[in-house]
């Protein structure tokens, strides 16, 4: 994964998102998510703003449990060579911003 | 079973259709002679395998172990195939759901789980259960449904099951069922189904999804009650209003109104495509009042007040109104009640009242109004506004023989003025929706200046029609010309309903047309949202409204109204 690193590469990302897609963070957005975490080369955790331990997102049972509804704000946290990508990828999602 | 029971539910789908009624029981597919039922109690504590003996050598753990991962990736295989024969026949958004499917079967933690109850030394079947219900606790209700299914699925592989081959319904089939799981929609020829019933479920639940995006009429959630519904019967979904109706031919909407005093339509009536539709009465004694509340009228679109002058001995005073507008009020504590101000002239002749030179042109309605009877408007208007403080209620009132802004400004100034004196005198008063009438051709000539000024439009379509066609309503020579079906009758009240819409206030028709059940397609279609109708005609007019096509109707009246001649119009209305 070294062929990816330049100034974007920061190992650690941290970002706050408001999930934007209606109805939360249901099936679809959910299973988005997790896939986009699993496609990335990094660990990427998220934890609800209100919430306390950050959970793994490589985990639909993780995710799902959070329980988190539309307007809700939760927090990405990334580490790892791709960290900036899942963040980018993931907030799309979120936000209702990603096209798939 | 009593015929034209009436289940309710949550309706998901804005769509309305019959059917016969079929029962969908996967659930007793999937539970296999000496099988677990997936709504078992399992304990978390290790269990023995089956026959009796511990299930804990290496040997047995490896082939338990080759059995679950071999069951998950046939697993994954289906769930992915059935994602794509939902994404073709009920599009992306309710084939989604499988991705989720897809990503709880490769669940680290939910895999881990499965493993560790194997390394206890239970065999496949029960670590899949053991390890799903910890799931299903830990994830909540919102995606019990989705795990069970999930669960269900690997159990199947596991013992070797073929997944269910869909059922050969017959088409206009209303499937019943305890709840429909995403990979039962997949187990059905959805293009056949002609509605959706369920115990269970609500409006984000898969079958509610696949249900609105195929447009199929469904209704959830509908709890024990659908369990007493046989096979093999006939029923209405009706996804708008959120009702099952069991054997409805006695409601049905196609019946011709004459013989339905045993079981009224009392809520709103709704078009086949789900549009609300008003159907108010129009009365002037408290009979009329009695007779319109119990033949199901969804308030009073034309409150005539001339009844009370005329049965007077006396010219009522302000607290005879005011107690005859409360009356009208309590009659109707739960919808909209409109009075049109006093409308004498023509043929209206009250003895108390000046009454104008007579004729249908010697001056009338509004007219008089704001002239020789200004004292007795005043009067009613401080009626109204008290009875508008009463509590309950909605109480709406109109101007007749309106013609022009200036008409309506001045009119409505009248009540304001009122209603400012009454209020510093202390009294309760309230502002009522004000509307206006428009029966003249003038009106309809200012619609939408008016329509930008009121809260209402109400078509009173007798006199419109009588001054459209010159010719009174009352000459039974000129009878012919008044006909509803005249393009110059449409194209007034398309230009009424039109500017109505443009100024979004809700446009009513209130005169003899609006009673006429064959004419309410056309009406509708045209944009009217109200129609005021005798009260021996409102269920009549309800029937005939719960059987019109609202989108089909407007696209009719959009011709008939470019329609040259009577004949014309007719033409197109047969179609409606």
């Amino acid at each position: 994964m070294t062929d990816h690193l330049d100034a974007s590469d920061a190992r650690t990302v941290e970002r706050v998102v408001v999930v934007g897609v209606d109805g939360g963070l249901h099936a679809r957005p959910a299973a988005r998510l997790v896939e986009q975490a699993r496609a990335h080369d990094c660990e990427l955790r998220v934890r609800p703003i209100a919430g306390d331990e950050p959970v793994p997102a490589d985990s639909m049972l993780a995710v799902t449990s959070l329980g988190v509804g539309a307007g809700e704000r939760i927090r990405l946290l990334a580490d790892g060579p791709e960290a900036y990508a899942v963040v980018q990828a993931v907030a799309a999602t979120l936000t209702g911003g990603d096209p798939e | 079973m009593t015929s034209g029971r009436r289940l309710s539910g949550e309706g998901v789908s804005p769509e309305r259709a019959r059917g016969t009624t079929c029962w969908f029981a996967t659930e007793k597919r999937a539970t296999l002679p000496g099988g677990e039922r997936a709504d078992q109690p399992t304990g978390t504590q290790p269990t023995v395998a089956a026959g009796g003996q511990p299930s804990t050598g290496d040997v047995e753990r490896t082939t338990e172990r080759a059995r679950f991962e071999r069951a998950r990736a046939q697993a994954r295989a289906e769930v992915r195939a059935d994602r794509e024969q939902l994404a073709a026949t009920a599009g992306a958004d309710a084939a989604a759901v499988f991705d989720a499917h897809a990503q709880f079967l490769d669940d680290p933690e939910l895999v881990a789980a499965v493993e560790d109850a194997l390394d206890l030394g239970l065999v496949a079947e029960h670590a899949v259960q053991v390890a799903v219900d910890d799931a299903i606790t830990e994830v909540g209700d919102r995606y019990a449904a989705d795990l069970q299914d999930i669960r269900r699925r690997l159990l199947r592989v596991l013992r070797g099951r073929d997944p269910p081959v869909p059922a050969d319904l017959p088409t206009g089939t209303v499937v019943l069922a305890e709840r429909l799981r995403p990979s039962d929609t997949v187990a059905l020829d959805l293009g056949r189904i002609a509605g959706i019933a369920t115990v269970a479920g609500g409006r984000t639940a898969h079958a509610s999804i696949v249900a609105r995006s195929l447009g199929i009429p469904a209704v959830v959630g509908i709890g024990e009650s659908l369990r007493d519904v046989p096979d093999g019967v006939e029923v209405q979904v009706a996804g708008c209003e959120g009702v099952v109706v069991v054997d409805p031919e006695e409601r049905a909407g196609t019946s011709d109104g004459e013989d339905e005093a045993e079981q009224p339509r009392l809520e709103p009536a709704t078009t086949t495509d789900c549009q609300a539709v008003r159907v108010a009465a129009n009365a002037g004694t408290t009979t009329e009042l009695e007779t319109a509340a119990e033949r199901g009228a969804d308030g009073v679109g034309l409150f005539r007040t001339e009844m009370l002058f005329l049965q007077a001995e006396r010219r009522p005073t302000e607290a005879d109104l005011y107690e005859a507008y409360v009356s009208l009020l309590d009659a109707f504590p739960d919808e909209r009640v409109v009075v049109r101000t006093l409308d004498v002239g023509d043929d209206k002749v009250v003895p108390a009242v000046r009454s104008g030179g007579g004729g249908p042109l010697g001056g009338r309605g509004i007219q008089l109004s704001l002239g020789p009877n200004r004292d007795l408007f005043e009067r009613q208007l401080r009626a109204l506004v008290r009875a508008a403080a009463a509590p309950g209620g909605d109480l709406g009132v109109m101007f007749p023989m309106v013609a022009s802004v200036e008409d309506f400004e001045q009119a409505r100034g009248v009540l304001r003025t009122v209603l400012a004196e009454l209020a510093d005198e202390g009294v309760a008063v309230d502002e009522p929706a004000v509307g206006t009438m428009v029966e003249t051709p003038a009106a309809t000539m200012v619609a939408d200046e008016l329509a930008d000024r009121a809260e209402f439009l109400s078509v009173g379509t007798n006199d419109l029609i009588q001054y459209l066609m010159a010719a009174a309503r009352d000459d039974e020579s000129a009878a012919d010309r008044h006909d509803p079906l005249g393009p110059p009758v449409l194209r007034a009240v398309d230009r009424t309903t039109a500017a109505a819409e443009r100024a979004d206030v809700p446009v009513s028709v209130c005169g003899e047309m609006a009673g006429d059940p064959s004419l309410a397609p056309l009406l509708l279609g045209l944009g009217v949202d109200e129609l005021s109708v005798p009260p021996g005609a409102v269920q009549a007019v309800k029937n005939a409204v719960a059987t019109t096509d609202h989108g089909n109707a407007a696209a009719v009246a959009e011709r008939a109204v470019d329609a040259p001649t009577r004949e014309a119009v007719a033409e197109l209305v047969e179609e409606l």
